[in-house]
């Protein structure tokens, strides 16, 4: 069965790159980010790559946490206090996955907490500047904990 | 923060997002008497789903982790057969719970195709999470109960009727104990779910109206 992912900051880098990862594979993506036009050259650059892409662009959050069975936090604006608060209820015993990298203000224990009923994962330590940005972040880290789900 | 243009939805966000559980609880309600503090600590073991007409809860083959209680929405459950005729098994609207109870239980891949009629909002339990709901809210074993002497007694009469009425009496006996499944399920499925041909049902119908 298709698993559908909300990635929440798909117009970022990193959401960018994990869309691209994705969208090969058996899911059904929802694109979601800040920046609208950013989004639709996405979708249309992942029809490019595959020409089979299940994506679409979606403009809420809320209700994309909610039709997602696996969410990928992957910009800063993801992670804050409002969203978080506002994706919670529809969270709950979903997977939810971090991909913003460290910074002093977000520390995985305190957004375990917010999320408390969901599973959290945390999928990049490394700082953005230390990690070359495309193949590595964007092949390994993807596909090690795609599989965990997929066992999950 | 401004959040991109979609403040104005905001209000109906919050609107659903409160209402989300409230068929289950008027569900639980209607059968056992629950304190709303007991109700809050089983919330935690739903998971919140929403689906999109067409799409499919469970799939032929899958193995059905989950059972749904729908909040919102419309799902039949169908399996497909040699020949490639789809029956249906079961018909979900709200404060109905569907799902593959073999296939949860055994772990066994399901036979079954669950798919939204209509777009909809559900309630999803694994059956380890029922059983830690149990443990916790002990109460809620009689819902459980409960739910199940109906379904036993549902499924038992469905039998009898599917094996000893003529196709007139099962549609008029349709009719008379599901009549919002009447008003929302297309003519074809509902032929389906009573073991008859699309033909024979609209023939029936047409009777039905003369008589009248």
């Amino acid at each position: 069965m298709k698993k559908t992912i909300a990635i929440i900051g798909a117009d970022d880098k990193m959401g960018t790159a994990v869309a691209k990862e994705l969208v090969t594979g058996p899911y059904h993506l929802l694109l979601l980010g800040s920046n609208v036009t950013c989004l639709g050259q996405l979708l249309n650059e992942l029809q490019m790559i595959f020409p089979g892409t299940d994506a679409e662009v979606l403009h809420c959050f809320v209700d994309a946490s909610w039709e997602a069975d696996i969410i990928i936090l992957a910009t800063a604006f993801a992670v804050e206090d409002s969203l978080i608060a506002r994706i919670r209820e529809v969270a709950t015993g979903k997977t939810v996955i971090v991909l913003v990298n460290d910074d002093e203000e977000l520390a995985i224990g305190q957004l375990t907490e917010r999320l408390s009923y969901s599973k959290v994962i945390r999928a990049v330590s490394a700082p953005l500047k230390e990690a070359p940005y495309i193949p590595v972040i964007d092949g390994k880290p993807v596909r090690v904990f795609i599989e965990m789900i997929d066992e999950y | 923060m401004e959040f991109y243009g979609i403040s104005s939805k905001l209000y109906i966000i919050l609107y659903q997002r409160t209402a989300m559980f409230e068929q289950l609880f008027a569900s639980v309600s209607s059968k056992i008497s629950l304190t709303q503090e007991d109700f809050e600590r089983a919330k935690p073991y739903f998971m919140a789903k929403k689906l999109r007409k067409k799409q499919y809860l469970l799939q032929e083959g899958d193995v059905g982790k989950h059972v749904a209680f729908v909040e919102k929405g419309a799902l039949r459950s169908y399996t497909i057969d040699d020949k490639g005729n789809e029956h249906i098994v079961q018909f979900a609207l709200e404060g109905w719970w569907i799902g593959d109870n073999y296939s949860l239980y055994t772990g066994e891949p399901s036979t079954y195709n669950i798919e939204a009629l209509e777009d909809s909002e559900l309630l999803l339990i694994s059956a380890v999470s029922i059983e830690q709901m149990l443990e916790s809210i002990p109460k809620l074993e009689k819902y459980f109960r409960i739910l199940l002497q109906n379904s036993m007694v549902a499924l038992q009469r469905r039998l009898v009727a599917s094996l000893s009425l003529t196709s007139e009496e099962k549609y008029k006996r349709m009719i008379k104990i599901y009549p919002d499944i009447i008003q929302r399920v297309p003519q074809h499925m509902i032929a389906s779910y009573l073991g008859m041909t699309p033909e024979t049902l609209s023939r029936i119908r047409k009777q039905i109206t003369i008589g009248q």
